[in-house]
């Protein structure tokens, strides 16, 4: 409204008029449309509805500013994931295509959204000019109501139908009116203050130094250690495998030799983990060190006779040297043995190639050392089938999931590869291995089967060996086996 | 002006009439004194206890995180296999409450329900503390927070890698700072007029500036208004589907996954119409305090306490439709797991917690079938708390019982919360209850331009007979 | 809202709110030619072996009743919400909700099927699938027989169509009696039963949707899927009541009560349900792609193979973005006449989603889309029964509700 400002005379720019209530604002805003006023505006407490019409205000194009803005955060959204994870950093996480389009709906909604209400709030502000804190309204006192529960009209004395006489008089003749002012322009200067100015010409210049600092620190590099207010994981007490620990930063090693944890001492059971080695190990043992033997010691009698196998590959290291053993519980050591798994059993079977010289058979155990109930063989069933028969197939033919599938492989991709299937555990070269032996197997493992040791306590490795006895019963069992109750009920079944 | 005391009934219904959505026969003055009145008048001794209880609890909160950062999460009972504890329980709690006021702003008016003008300034204002609350937890779990700006997609030299937008947490960043960002852009504009009339009321040269600042130079213009109630109609209709996406997103950190008892489809809806519950209640939980405190028995009538609880009532009946679901389709689809981790959520060893859940959230809104415990403002309060308790175990159990009982039998196990996690739950409290009370002082509680136009005509008309013939007819279309 | 504007309409109860003579002649054709029709489809149906007839009758079948569904849900919802907008539309919606009493006769047929022991539409009927001895024993299918089985299943159907049928009869019937007393309370009683109405609506959908449509593939299984078919029935209802309202119009019932703003309202919820679909639908498309447990996503990847790909796109674009953008404008929403062409548009879309549903599951998946004579012998035979029961319920009654007290505020709507 306020247009130039050359006198110091304050200048009338508008006419206000007063109502007490919405109607007659409404009525007036009316007349005045109808008179051919253009440079008109009310002012209400609250919005009024009908006034759009009697004021003639059109329709706002925000809308369109909405609409367009959306569009626009929804192609944003969508080049940014396809940029970003398609094209700049593609990686394939989760089996999903690096370009995913289910994946990506959320962002772009969110993203579109964002938009178009930034688009709304800045618009709306943008259209309605605010904001403005200075205006020649706020000088007039009784304006201070049009927040609370007056409605004004106004008109400015630029609008080409104003006579300052005749209009000033339609206002008065308004029905419900309950004053009519003049509007003054401001009379403050319109420049602003020098030291504003300056003061914000001083706030840029600083505002600019911060992302210099950055951007000099971002594309330089220094030699001064890493400053550490937060811990974040720089410093840690702890030895990384192949290394020593050693002093940093003020931290002693953990042991001064660098390393950061102590053998165990040769011979000795830690308190509580003594468990029967003949549940260890399905192997009777034959000399008085009954207990010592089972321990991963460093330097162990290498030579105890009841070693069932020698290692290939013995030699490199001491430490290798007992497979047959069973760490008690979770005992540490064993973890440290990788040679383990493989060697072992050298038994008269064909697969094992460099076919050691014959070792005496240690002494197994017959018949299982542990309490045989239907539990148990129960046990042993659920166990077989979770880790035996992927391979042996759930009956113990070798004919499980994986030999299967590897025939498949064999007849469709890759004729001639050769697969040599799992032990058919019905065969009487396992029918006649006692306990011991097929326990041992399952711990240690023999030819491509891993030992399973790690994984299945014992218990339930003597249930496997159960279970495994069980199903050769199916194949070698005759019906004088089975007790007289039994047989009677599979006869009433008639089987 | 007084609070008249209750003259009218407002609960009782008369089909064909309307019921006043203000009462006490106010006019457009008295309303703004009503409201104002709370930000002028001599603070009452009660808000500043309460304001310091909040305050040192926010303190304690400020502290729990200080040790955090600086110790690293394993200071919460988050482990294997519960990686997920109190942090995204607390996280999903608050987000759901941060759902009642814009659903009010915005899914509300679409439906014009006018008597949300009574309660929506004050619900959005909660809305916006308890993301706040929210936001929090995520960003301080992920451990080192000072690089919290990696979840953001910006060009990092550091990095030289991008986030990964197939991933349900980061679309849940955008959708929490989307909705953040634009409940507080609706929020405020919604207050822009009621600022202005602060400011043209208030001596204190100091909240002068301050709310002439705010309130950008509103002067109430028609030309403004016009544009300005299309930007509000704009807003609601982009808050409806965001305020729904929120949840939703939230919903897919769980249901994206295979754990059992988290990948069900339900769960959008299923957590939307939990968030509103849950929302509501906490609504209901300070709204019937403050209106008593402040006497705003006139603008917050009965009337609309009881649609709040048939709302509540609603909603808990589409929780509880969802939980049959689950339970229905865990045994029909035939998957043991996910049969397994139902029967192990209402038997297994947090049983307690899901009974709890149950019938804080299903049973106890039943009660609002009853007229008399829709109008009773004290047994609607011990309700809404229990609808807050039952909310939150609803989270804890979703998180809890599927981790602790996955897949593999072998790798089960219970989830231990250390101090640490029950400060945090406490504190996010107090930082919610200090911002509340921050802005019942200073901001206006209720929305009195909206109220105002939609209150009985509290005039009589000197032109009343032209305006009859001015009005436009209704054209048939 | 303000209240400036005082009604300036009244209804009265004469023949401009009641059904032109015109309408018999419609509802003669449609009965006829619906009679014919069907009879047509089950000859070539037969013909053609009866597989395809099957699936193509339930689509059209669940087509229509998801529109009766959809009034069913909306006569509560607009009592227990205390609606004043829609009060001079209900009357219409009560009577597209007795349909529900046609869908229960057209029923008979697929009801007949199950209970005879037929299993080409329902896989699960077969008892090869349940004992244990046969070689088609079907683990899951076994375990859902305490519920997929023809007895539960047939009991499950009376219970459905009960509840239907007493919640469309109850506010219809009511309603009607206050057209001719006028008595408030009317409006209170219909109120306070609406809040039963409609959880007894929520379950009885949801659980025919397992029924009917999410048992066709008896392996696969969805908890959203209850919503995701309420979401349709609501969608089409709009849609339907929008093409009613200006086809009523156009033959000059009820051309002065209903206004520019009620389409407007009606446009607004229909726009609402489009994008309520959408989300319900990515909801659940969503979180079984992305999980991609076997068991869920073979329903989607049939549904992605064999050609469907193309009806899968076909429906994201025509269900939710095109109609999204055609109905977003206010401008469109206020004019009758686009706002139905879109309307018409989004019912075309809803079959096409039904459809979807259905016809993957034809000779167990492997079929390519196909649309033919049976197809549309089944749509027009259902829908020209459809229509001209409509006809039938509707003639000789109000089409507007008089003595409704909130009537006049419905007939003063005005959108701001």
């Amino acid at each position: 409204m306020a247009q130039d400002s050359n006198n110091s005379e304050p200048k009338q720019i508008g006419l206000l008029v007063q109502f007490d209530d919405p109607d007659s604002l409404l009525v007036a805003c009316d007349k005045v449309r109808k008179a051919g006023y253009t440079k008109t505006d009310a002012y209400t407490p609250f919005p009024l509805h009908g006034i759009d019409e009697a004021l003639g205000i059109k329709p706002t194009k925000l809308p369109w500013i909405v609409l367009t803005l959306g569009i626009i955060g929804g192609t944003v959204g969508l080049l940014l994931q396809y940029t970003t994870n398609a094209e700049f950093y593609p990686f394939i996480i989760s089996a999903k295509p690096r370009f995913s389009l289910p994946a990506n709906i959320p962002v772009i909604f969110e993203l579109t959204i964002l938009h178009s209400a930034f688009a709304v709030f800045f618009g709306m502000l943008l259209l309605n000019k605010l904001p403005m804190f200075s205006n020649p309204l706020f000088r007039v006192p009784e304006f201070a109501r049009a927040t609370d529960d007056k409605f004004f009209l106004a008109i400015d004395v630029t609008d080409d139908k104003y006579k300052p006489n005749k209009t000033k008089e339609m206002f008065e003749g308004f029905v419900g009116q309950t004053g009519v002012i003049d509007v003054f322009e401001d009379p403050s200067p319109n420049e602003l203050p020098v030291v504003i100015k300056y003061i914000g010409i001083c706030l840029a210049v600083a505002a600019i130094i911060p992302p210099l600092i950055l951007w000099s620190a971002l594309n330089s590099t220094s030699g001064a250690p890493r400053i550490n207010p937060i811990r974040d994981m720089d410093i840690q007490l702890r030895a990384d495998t192949q290394t020593q620990s050693t002093e940093f930063q003020g931290r002693p090693s953990v042991f001064p030799d660098g390393r950061a944890m102590r053998p165990r001492i040769p011979g000795t059971v830690a308190r509580g983990e003594w468990t029967d080695p003949v549940l260890l190990t399905g192997i009777v043992p034959e000399t008085a060190e009954k207990n010592v033997i089972f321990l991963q010691d460093e330097e162990p009698a290498k030579e105890n006779a009841e070693k069932p196998a020698e290692e290939p590959k013995a030699e490199d290291k001491p430490a290798a040297d007992k497979p047959a053993e069973e760490k008690p519980a979770d005992a540490k050591p064993m973890d440290e043995k990788p040679a383990d798994a493989k060697p072992e059993e050298a038994k008269p079977e064909e697969g094992a190639a460099p076919t050691p010289p014959a070792e005496p058979e240690p002494n197994w155990v017959k018949f299982v050392p542990i309490e045989v109930t239907s539990e148990t063989i129960k046990r042993g069933q659920n166990r077989f089938n979770i880790y035996c028969s992927v391979c042996h197939g759930y009956a113990g033919e070798g004919d499980g999931l994986v030999s299967r599938r590897a025939f498949e492989l064999i007849d469709q991709a890759t004729p001639g590869m050769a697969w040599l299937p799992p032990t058919n555990l019905h065969t009487d070269a396992v029918i006649q291995q006692p306990d011991g032996k097929i326990f041992h197997t399952i711990t240690h493992g023999i030819r491509k089967m891993k030992g399973y040791g790690d994984q299945i306590p014992p218990e339930d490795r003597w249930a496997i060996v159960t279970y495994v006895r069980a199903l050769q019963k199916t194949r070698t069992g005759t019906p004088d086996e089975i007790p007289a109750i039994k047989m009677k009920e599979l006869e009433l079944k008639g089987q | 002006m007084a609070t008249v005391n209750e003259v009218i009934d407002t609960t009782i219904d008369d089909p064909g009439n309307r019921t006043p959505l203000v009462i006490g026969g106010h006019d457009y003055g008295s309303i703004t004194k009503l409201v104002c009145r709370i930000n002028e008048d001599k603070t009452p001794i009660g808000w500043y206890i309460s304001f310091a209880v909040a305050a040192s609890v926010l303190g304690m909160f400020f502290a729990l995180i200080g040790y955090l950062v600086y110790t690293g999460v394993g200071v919460w009972g988050n482990n294997t296999p519960v990686y997920w504890g109190f942090p995204i329980v607390n996280f999903v709690f608050w987000v759901g409450i941060g759902h009642a006021g814009t659903l009010i702003s915005a899914i509300l008016f679409i439906f014009r329900q006018n008597w949300r003008t009574s309660i929506n300034r004050f619900a959005e204002a909660m809305t916006i503390f308890a993301v706040c609350c929210a936001g929090i937890f995520p960003a301080i779990h992920i451990g080192r927070v000072w690089v919290f700006y990696w979840l953001f997609p910006i060009p990092s030299l550091q990095l030289s890698m991008w986030p990964n937008f197939r991933s349900p947490l980061l679309w849940d960043v955008f959708a929490v700072s989307t909705y953040a960002t634009v409940s507080v852009i609706f929020w405020y504009t919604g207050m822009i007029p009621d600022l202005a009339t602060l400011r043209d009321r208030t001596d204190n040269p100091i909240l002068r500036v301050v709310y002439s600042i705010l309130s950008l130079g509103w002067t109430g213009s028609a030309r403004a208004w016009s544009r300005y109630e299309k930007a509000y109609t704009l807003f609601a209709a982009l808050a409806a589907p965001l305020v729904l996406s929120v949840h939703t997103i939230v919903s897919f950190d769980f249901a994206v996954s295979q754990i059992p008892g988290w990948h069900t489809t339900i769960f959008p809806p299923y957590f939307v119409a939990g968030a509103v519950f849950s929302g509501f209640g906490m609504v209901l939980t300070l709204m019937v305090p403050a209106r008593q405190l402040y006497g705003l028995h006139d603008i917050v009538t009965m009337r609309h306490l009881e649609n709040v609880c048939k709302i509540l009532l609603v909603t808990g009946s589409m929780v509880g439709y969802a939980y049959a679901m689950e339970f229905f389709i865990a045994w029909y689809g035939g998957n043991l797991t996910e049969k397994f981790a139902f029967i192990n959520r209402a038997f297994g060893p947090y049983w307690w917690a899901y009974f709890i859940m149950v019938s804080c959230n299903v049973i106890s809104p039943q009660l609002f079938w009853f007229k008399k415990c829709r109008t009773t403002p004290w047994l609607m309060f011990v309700i809404s708390i229990f609808v807050n308790i039952g909310m939150w175990f609803e989270r804890f159990v979703i998180t809890v019982t599927s981790l602790a009982r996955d897949f593999l039998p072998s790798s089960w196990g219970m989830f231990h919360p250390t101090l640490v996690d029950y400060g945090m739950l406490i504190g996010s409290f107090g930082l919610f209850f200090t911002l509340f009370l921050l802005f019942v002082r200073f901001g206006p509680i209720v929305a009195m331009t909206e109220v105002k136009s939609v209150m009985p005509k509290p005039y009589k008309s000197p032109v009343h007979d032209e305006q009859h013939e001015a009005e436009p007819a209704v054209e048939p279309a | 809202m303000g209240g400036h504007h005082k009604p300036t309409i009244t209804v009265t109860d004469d023949d401009s709110i009641r059904l032109g003579p015109g309408w018999q002649t419609v509802r003669y054709i449609g009965l006829y030619g619906g009679v014919s029709l069907l009879i047509l489809a089950t000859i070539l149906g037969v013909i053609s072996g009866k597989e395809y007839l099957y699936f193509s009758y339930l689509t059209s079948f669940i087509y229509f009743l998801s529109i009766s569904l959809g009034a069913v849900f909306f006569v509560p919802i607009h009592h227990l919400s205390r609606a004043g907008w829609s009060v001079v539309v209900r009357r219409v919606a009560e009577l597209l909700s007795q349909n529900v009493i046609t869908m229960a006769v057209l029923f008979i047929p697929i009801f007949a099927l199950v209970v005879t022991g037929d299993h080409t539409l329902f896989e699960w009927n077969n008892p090869a699938l349940w004992s244990i001895d046969s070689p088609e024993y079907d683990q899951l299918v076994a375990l859902k027989f305490p519920y997929l089985n023809p007895v539960f299943f047939a009991v499950r159907a009376f219970i459905y169509f009960g509840v239907w049928i007493a919640i469309a009869r109850y506010f219809y019937l009511r309603s009607l009696d206050q057209d001719s007393n006028g008595d408030k309370q009317t409006t209170l009683t219909l109120q306070k039963w609406s809040s039963l109405a409609v959880v007894g609506f929520a379950f009885s959908a949801t659980f025919a949707s397992f029924d009917w449509l999410m048992s066709l593939d008896p392996h696969w299984f969805s908890t959203i899927f209850g919503v995701y078919f309420f979401a349709g029935c609501a969608l089409s209802f709009f849609a339907f009541m929008t093409v009613m309202l200006f086809l009523l119009q156009k033959n000059g019932t009820m051309s002065h009560c209903v206004t520019r703003e009620h389409y407007h309202d009606l446009g607004k919820y229909t726009f609402g349900f489009t994008l309520f679909w959408a989300y319900i639908a990515f909801s659940q498309y969503l979180l079984i792609w992305y999980a991609n447990i076997p068991e869920e996503t073979g329903w989607y990847l049939r549904r992605q193979s064999n050609g469907w790909a193309y009806v899968a796109i076909a429906l994201v674009f025509g269900q939710f973005f095109i109609p999204f953008f055609g109905v977003m404008s206010r401008h469109v929403r206020r004019n009758k006449y686009v706002l139905s062409g879109w309307a018409v548009f989004i019912l075309i879309m809803h079959y096409v989603d039904i459809y979807y549903i259905v016809m993957p599951q034809v000779a167990g998946g492997t079929a390519p889309p196909t649309f033919g004579l049976i197809d549309l012998c089944c749509i027009f035979g259902i829908g020209g029964l459809y229509i001209s029961q409509l006809i039938w319920f509707a003639t000789d009654k109000p089409l507007v509700p008089v003595k409704d007290p909130r009537l006049s505020e419905s007939l003063a709507l005005h959108n701001h």
